[in-house]
Parts: structure tokens; C-alpha cells; sequence
């Protein structure tokens, strides 16, 4: 089952040719990569841009993936960076490399790109722990900004069904919240 | 309490439903809990505490595009088929730098064999003339053969 195997087990069958395990690793960090790139050059095209040709450079190199070197999430991280360098030199090829290149730490950034990861991570496990009317109902009212009415049409529930669906599911989200200690120390990328 | 302002009972359901954004509240509401929060320190305590949990599902990263994913899938799947074709591809590059090695020593020895000719008919005069003192290079097979092949019939 790819979706229990680590990410280091994941490279290894990619490197056997194992599309399954391709698809896993990308839905653990495609929206991690595409962050990173979004971050670096600002617009969504080039992000995407970015994020095909990392998981293309993943695709070639994960059979030569050693475990124990780094981790799989800080190795994207500098695959990411250096594509993201490369389509900003192209955008100003007369810049000075030091405006665009890695700050000095390069490794601070990785971390707090692995923070974000892990806390993207975090949150999608405990919205995988409502059921399915909490999480649709969450989906459509915070993530999608659906207005109540937009809301009730979409699930075929009444205002009132609704609104206790969104509590409850609230009320689970704060108890996973509190299990997290104190998250609510964001960290800015 | 003024009249118009909705019970603690109701406030309290209907920012633990919609949390902490003012746009996701129930527009005739949205006035009076905005001066609530405002006005009543209980009621700033409950709002925070659901800011806190929309500032955490907020981290969420954004979802990459269906679109995204099916290029990238797909792009997946031909790079798996790749190493097959690549497999092919060496057995074919060995097998033409043998063909290519094969031909290059061929066509040195020709040049070779040619560069001999070349020099046996610039340089031959030179040592015909060296060793006869005639000018005539055709002189040598005479001397050759009567040096060589008897003269006698057998």
C-alpha cells in the first residue's frame, strides 16, 4: 500500500518503475513544491512551470535516491530553488546571480519549507477525520467561500442541518487543535 | 442587553459555526456580532478562539489544479516507459561504435596502404637514381632481373 511506505520506499519503486508510488509522492508534495516555486517567482504559471520539470527531475533521479543522504522533502526543496533560479535568470538574464541565488543559510529555508509541509500535512489528516458532510460542508463554507445559500444548495441540506454540521465539525477541528500544543505560532516562508 | 443584539446562546452558535470572517456570517447578523466582539470581552475571548483555528486551516496549501495533476500523471507515465526505450537505445549505440570502430581502422589502413603507394612512387626514382646514377626508372626492373632471375634458360 504506497500510501504507508515512506517517502525514501516511494523513490526506491519509483526507480522500479512504479507509477502508483510516482502518483503518491506527488499527492504528498506537489502542493509543497508548488508553494515553494509560487513563492520564489510569483505567478502561478511559472510555479507550475517549475513544479513539472522537479517531479520530471524526480521521475530520472529516484532510482539513484540513497537513503540516509537527506531528506525527500529537503532535496525537493533545492531541486525546486535551483529550477526556480534558472526561470528567473531567464526572466532577467543580466541580473546579478546574488539577487536571485539562495540566501547564505539555504538550510534555514528548507526548514521552514519542511515546517510548512508538515503543518499542510497535519491539517489534512485532521480534516481527513470528520465525515464525509463535515468535510464537504468545511470545504465548501471556508475553503471554497460559498455563501450559506450557495451552501445548502450544494449539499441539498437545510440552513439549520448546516450550521450544525460546520459546529461539529469545528468543535473536532479545535480538539485536534489542542492536541497540536500551540500551532497557532505561524511559520512564514 | 439591547433588543436587537442576537442572545449570548445564539452568538455563541453562530460564530462556532461560521468561525472568525465576517463575510462567512449571516449578513442581517453580521453588524451587531461585529459590535459585539467589539464591546464584550466574552465575546472578543470566543472570537479569538475561533480566529486561532481559521489562522491553523488556513496553512493548508492550495490544491494543485486538476489540470496540473493529470499533465503531471501523465508525464509520469511516460517517463516510466522510458527506461525500456532506453535500454534499447545503448544496445543500439554499441552496437555502432563496433560498426564505427570497425570502419575507422579499415579506412586508416586504406589511407595507410595509400600513403605507401604514394611515398613508394615519389621516393623509388630518388633510390633508383641514388643506386644507378640513370634517370631512367625503368632501368632498375632490367637490373633486378638480371641480378635476380637467371639468365639461362632452364
Amino acid at each position: 500500500m504506497v500510501t504507508s511506505q515512506t517517502d525514501e520506499q516511494l523513490l526506491a519503486a519509483i526507480g522500479r518503475g512504479d507509477t502508483a508510488a510516482g502518483a503518491e509522492v506527488m499527492r504528498r508534495h506537489l502542493g509543497y513544491v508548488l508553494h515553494i516555486c509560487h513563492r520564489k517567482l510569483g505567478n502561478a504559471a511559472e510555479a507550475e512551470e517549475a513544479a513539472q520539470d522537479v517531479f520530471a527531475s524526480v521521475w530520472k533521479s529516484a532510482g539513484n535516491w540513497q537513503s540516509g543522504q537527506a531528506k525527500v522533502t529537503t532535496w525537493l526543496f533545492r531541486v525546486a530553488s535551483n529550477r526556480c533560479i534558472d526561470i528567473l535568470r531567464r526572466r532577467r538574464p543580466t541580473a546579478n546571480i546574488d539577487d536571485i541565488s539562495e540566501p547564505s543559510d539555504p538550510s534555514a529555508n528548507a526548514e521552514k519549507a519542511l515546517q510548512v509541509a508538515q503543518r499542510d500535512r497535519t491539517i489534512r489528516a485532521a480534516l481527513d477525520t470528520l465525515s464525509p458532510d463535515q468535510k464537504q460542508a468545511i470545504e465548501l463554507v471556508y475553503y471554497q467561500d460559498l455563501k450559506q445559500r450557495e451552501a445548502v444548495d450544494n449539499m441539498g441540506l437545510s440552513l439549520a442541518a448546516l450550521e450544525s454540521i460546520l459546529r461539529r465539525a469545528r468543535a473536532k477541528l479545535h480538539q485536534t487543535l489542542a492536541a497540536q500544543g500551540d500551532p497557532t505560532e505561524m511559520v512564514s516562508l | 442587553m439591547p433588543p436587537n443584539q442576537p442572545a449570548q446562546k445564539t452568538f455563541e452558535a453562530l460564530l462556532s459555526a461560521y468561525g472568525s470572517r465576517p463575510d462567512n456570517w449571516p449578513a442581517e447578523a453580521r453588524a451587531t456580532l461585529e459590535d459585539r466582539i467589539e464591546q464584550d470581552p466574552q465575546a472578543a475571548a470566543l472570537f479569538a478562539r475561533e480566529k486561532s483555528l481559521d489562522d491553523w486551516l488556513d496553512a493548508r496549501l492550495p490544491d494543485p489544479s486538476p489540470e496540473l495533476m493529470d499533465k503531471m500523471l501523465a508525464n509520469l507515465k511516460t517517463q516510466m516507459r522510458a527506461p525500456s526505450a532506453q535500454i534499447v537505445g545503448l544496445d543500439t549505440r554499441r552496437q555502432t561504435n563496433w560498426q564505427a570502430s570497425t570502419f575507422g581502422a579499415g579506412l586508416t589502413a586504406l589511407t595507410t596502404l595509400a600513403a605507401c603507394f604514394m611515398a613508394g612512387f615519389i621516393i623509388g626514382p630518388l633510390i633508383f637514381e641514388t643506386l644507378t646514377g640513370a634517370g631512367d626508372p625503368l632501368a632498375s626492373l632490367e637490373i633486378i632481373s638480371t641480378t635476380f632471375l637467371p639468365t639461362e634458360p632452364l
